[in-house]
């Protein structure tokens, strides 16, 4: 009971999510300096930001709702800490039954959909066209993804253990290209990009709420690289799931840095001509039963 | 993905920005900064003042004062091309970092 | 399907000075470029310059723009230098020539990182800023200065070069030009550039002169127009050829400027192989005086296009000075361009443009009755050819 309970507040719960989900945030963006050949903000920056986000205050427009804009990033919060329930790390977990699998997809879906009402809920231009292109995106990327979900999930009864998926190797490089469509980093920060719509739909987002949001953001980096590093890369013990993780956070990075912005119809094209038929060949194979 | 090779490069390598204002940078000969005025050789002859195209400089030949307001200062040099005494009595130095938090202070350097 | 006003400035992270957009866009398609505003950066720099001698105003004609300062005093003192009836020494014609290419260098290296940053290519922004740097530190060196180098006068330049600068000027330009030819290399191979760039905001040879667009924007469509091939300065001697393509796209623009740049490194290298000795400036008295009532118009070759000078005496000062930059030009191609693209295109053809506000803002009408008027929406309205509602 202790252990479980550890499991779902301490690690990897609600204190690890947030405290390493916004270090890995402030990795990513030193070690994206240092590719630039700058020097960059020091690691501990977003901890920096999220606290100067909350002592502004919270400016609410006449053509927006005030509350939907508040409690959108906190859904999304809450939706991506659930999938932290199902987790097994260390061979603890505190939740596990065959089918959690789903209830993760369907909780990862929720945290994008979330973040496209926070869009809708504010009245300005450049919001709607930013929420319209997450939902487009969510639309895009959700096809390779769940099928390579569904796919080494077939072999464990859909109850989320760790799993090393070297012989399906389409399904692993779906599930890599789909983090980096979650994660919203290059080349599909096509939602917030801030060239061409401001800050999508983020424009009218500022103090605890843009704060209630960067955590959001961090959480969901936290989960779906500790998603990858368990249930595609096979990580039982921590120490493997330390490396897996900081395997998927440097890859992330190399991706993010030499790529640039893709538009929505492209990224459309890309996930479902492109990704979804591979992870479909992945999932063939599966349900006909040619593998080891 | 032509540029992975590069960024994989520099990611181990010394970066090129420097943490000012701990690291100064190097200022090359020849520099145009802050205009220095040289007492001893200066004729008050007010030629600098006449030519100074945003009228920066302000001389009274009785009481022998010159005064410039840096504030207005280009610091395009005029006043050195046209000072007549050998070596020129009004020079333009290094001083970058011209600022302060009162405009009325940039005024009246001498 | 429903559609909606987008409206793009004045204050917007894609544009790096103020202007103002009303598009008018249906999903993610821009239907067509309903209004245009300009005037946000206007300084009143035509009316300052009535009321300065010849000298003065040369500097302050460098402060119209940041970015082509130098290509600004050029053209004022070619102008004033051509109604007194003299002529600059040999030694002068190749400073400016030296200083003009460098400066139009780190114009488009400029143009081409901000291209870069809105395509979301951060990486690629970064690393042309850092090459940008070695053409700075050579015009730091070179005029004391990293902007407004006040290298011109009436009658020459103000400095000299001495051989240690040139032999840093040499290394400066070597390594410049290995990176531009990698950057030539990522321009037209990188699968990411090319997808944002290739076949975007196509500018069709009939159109370009139709509208009257100046620049590498007009050459990259097929149009031969470039005024380094009138006879002024030195570039006759250096057998100058301007660089032409024709497919009219963003890549093709960047193309042309990247090679544009390679083509200034040659021209500076020949210019410092055969720079004679001698005179830097005429000796002029310190207060010019020019014939009354002369008029001249005088244009060169800015990096973005043609800039032109019409300036009228009234003897010791000018008595009108008309400034025509080739931004105000080339704004009249980009509503035709602008209509069916995508909105995440928008930012990408606007900076391939090379939009420079700072020298644009300054249209004043005044009409014979003494009063002044703005040029507003309808009159840009009815030039972009947009429609009206």
């Amino acid at each position: 009971m202790i252990n479980e309970v550890f499991h779902f507040l301490v690690f990897p719960g609600l204190i690890s999510a947030i405290i390493f989900g916004l270090l890995y945030e402030g990795i990513l963006r030193k070690v994206t300096a240092h590719m630039h050949n700058r020097i960059g903000p020091p690691i501990w920056q977003p901890f920096l930001d999220f606290v100067k986000l909350m002592s502004k205050e919270n400016i609410t427009t006449k053509d927006s709702f005030g509350m939907i804009m508040t409690l959108a990033p906190v859904i999304s919060f809450a939706s991506a800490l659930t999938v932290l329930m199902f987790l097994p790390v260390g061979g603890f977990t505190f939740l596990s039954f065959s089918g959690d699998i789903f209830i993760v997809i369907y909780m990862l879906i929720m945290a994008g959909v979330f973040f496209a009402v926070g869009g809708f809920a504010t009245g300005n231009p450049f919001a709607s066209v930013g929420s319209i292109r997450e939902i487009i995106q969510i639309f895009a990327i959700e096809f390779p993804f769940v099928i390579s979900m569904i796919t080494v999930g077939f072999l464990m009864n859909f109850n989320l253990s760790p799993f090393f998926a070297w012989q399906f190797p389409f399904a692993l490089f779906a599930f890599l290209v789909s983090l980096q469509g979650k994660l919203s980093l290059p080349p599909f920060h096509i939602q917030e990009a801030e060239q061409e719509i401001v800050a999508g739909p983020l424009t009218e987002y500022s103090g605890p709420r843009l704060a209630m949001h960067e955590l959001a953001k961090g959480v969901m980096v936290w989960t779906m690289i500790s998603l990858g590093s368990v249930l595609f890369l096979g990580a039982t013990t921590i120490l493997t799931f330390a490396i897996n993780s900081l395997l998927l956070l440097f890859l992330v990075i190399v991706l993010r840095t030499i790529f640039g912005r893709l538009k929505i119809n492209q990224s459309l094209r890309l996930f479902w001509f492109v990704i979804g038929p591979l992870a479909v060949i992945d999932l063939a194979r599966v349900l006909l039963g040619l593998y080891i | 993905m032509k540029l992975l090779g590069e960024a994989l490069k520099k990611m181990v390598s010394k970066p090129v920005t420097r943490k000012f204002p701990k690291e100064k940078p190097v200022i090359p000969e020849g520099f145009r900064g802050q205009v220095e005025h040289n007492k001893e050789t200066c004729t008050y002859c007010t030629l600098c003042a006449i030519n100074c195209p945003a009228a920066a400089i302000s001389i009274n030949r009785e009481k022998k004062e010159w005064k410039v307001d840096i504030g207005k200062c280009i610091y395009c040099g005029r006043c050195e091309d046209v000072c007549p005494t050998k070596p020129k009595s009004v020079k333009l130095g290094k001083k970058y970092d011209n600022t302060d938090y009162d405009r009325e202070n940039l005024k009246n350097r001498s | 399907m429903h559609d909606f006003f987008l409206p793009v400035g004045p204050q917007h992270p894609a544009l790096v000075e103020p202007v103002h957009m009303k598009l008018r866009v249906e999903g993610e398609t821009v239907v067509s470029l309903d209004g245009l505003e300009l005037g946000y950066n206007h300084k009143g720099i035509e009316k300052a310059l009535e009321n300065r001698s010849w000298t003065k105003s040369v500097f302050l004609s460098e402060r119209v723009c940041g970015i082509c300062g130098n290509f600004h005093t050029s053209a004022f003192a070619q102008g004033v230098e051509r109604l007194m009836g003299i002529e600059i020494p040999d030694r002068a014609k190749h400073i400016r020539v030296i200083v003009s290419e460098l400066e139009r260098i780190h114009s488009h290296l400029l143009c081409l990182g901000l291209i870069a940053h809105e395509m979301g290519l951060d990486t690629l922004f970064h690393y042309i800023f850092r090459d940008r740097e070695t053409a700075m530190d050579l015009l730091e060196l070179l005029s004391g200065n990293r902007v407004h180098f006040s290298m011109n006068t009436i009658g020459g330049v103000r400095r000299d070069l001495d051989t240690d600068n040139i032999r840093k000027v040499e290394e400066g330009l070597d390594s410049m030009e290995d990176r531009l030819y990698h950057y030539i290399k990522v321009f037209e191979r990188d699968s990411s550039v090319k997808r944002r760039t290739s076949k975007v905001g196509i500018l069709s040879e009939k159109l370009a002169i139709e509208t009257g667009t100046v620049g590498p924007c007009a050459r990259a469509s097929n149009v031969n127009y470039d005024i380094r091939n009138e006879d002024y300065l030195t570039y006759k001697e250096l057998k100058f050829k301007p660089v032409i393509g024709d497919r009219g796209d963003v890549l093709e623009r960047n193309i042309v400027r990247l090679k544009e740049c390679v083509q200034s490194i040659k021209l500076m290298r020949d210019s410092l192989f055969s720079i004679p000795k001698g005179e830097i400036a005429l000796k002029l008295p310190m207060m010019i005086k020019v014939g009354e009532g002369l008029e001249t118009l005088s244009h060169i070759e800015a990096p973005r296009g043609e800039l032109a000078y019409y300036i009228r005496s009234a003897g010791d000062r000018p008595y009108r000075v008309k400034i025509r930059t080739p931004t105000y030009a080339n704004f009249h191609m980009l509503g035709n361009i602008l209509k069916g693209c995508q909105i995440a295109d928008i930012p990408v053809i606007v900076a391939s443009m090379d939009p420079c506000m700072s020298c644009t803002d300054r249209v004043t009408l005044v009409n014979t009755k003494g009063k002044e008027t703005v040029l507003g929406k309808e009159d840009f309205h009815h030039l972009n050819g947009g429609h009206h509602d």
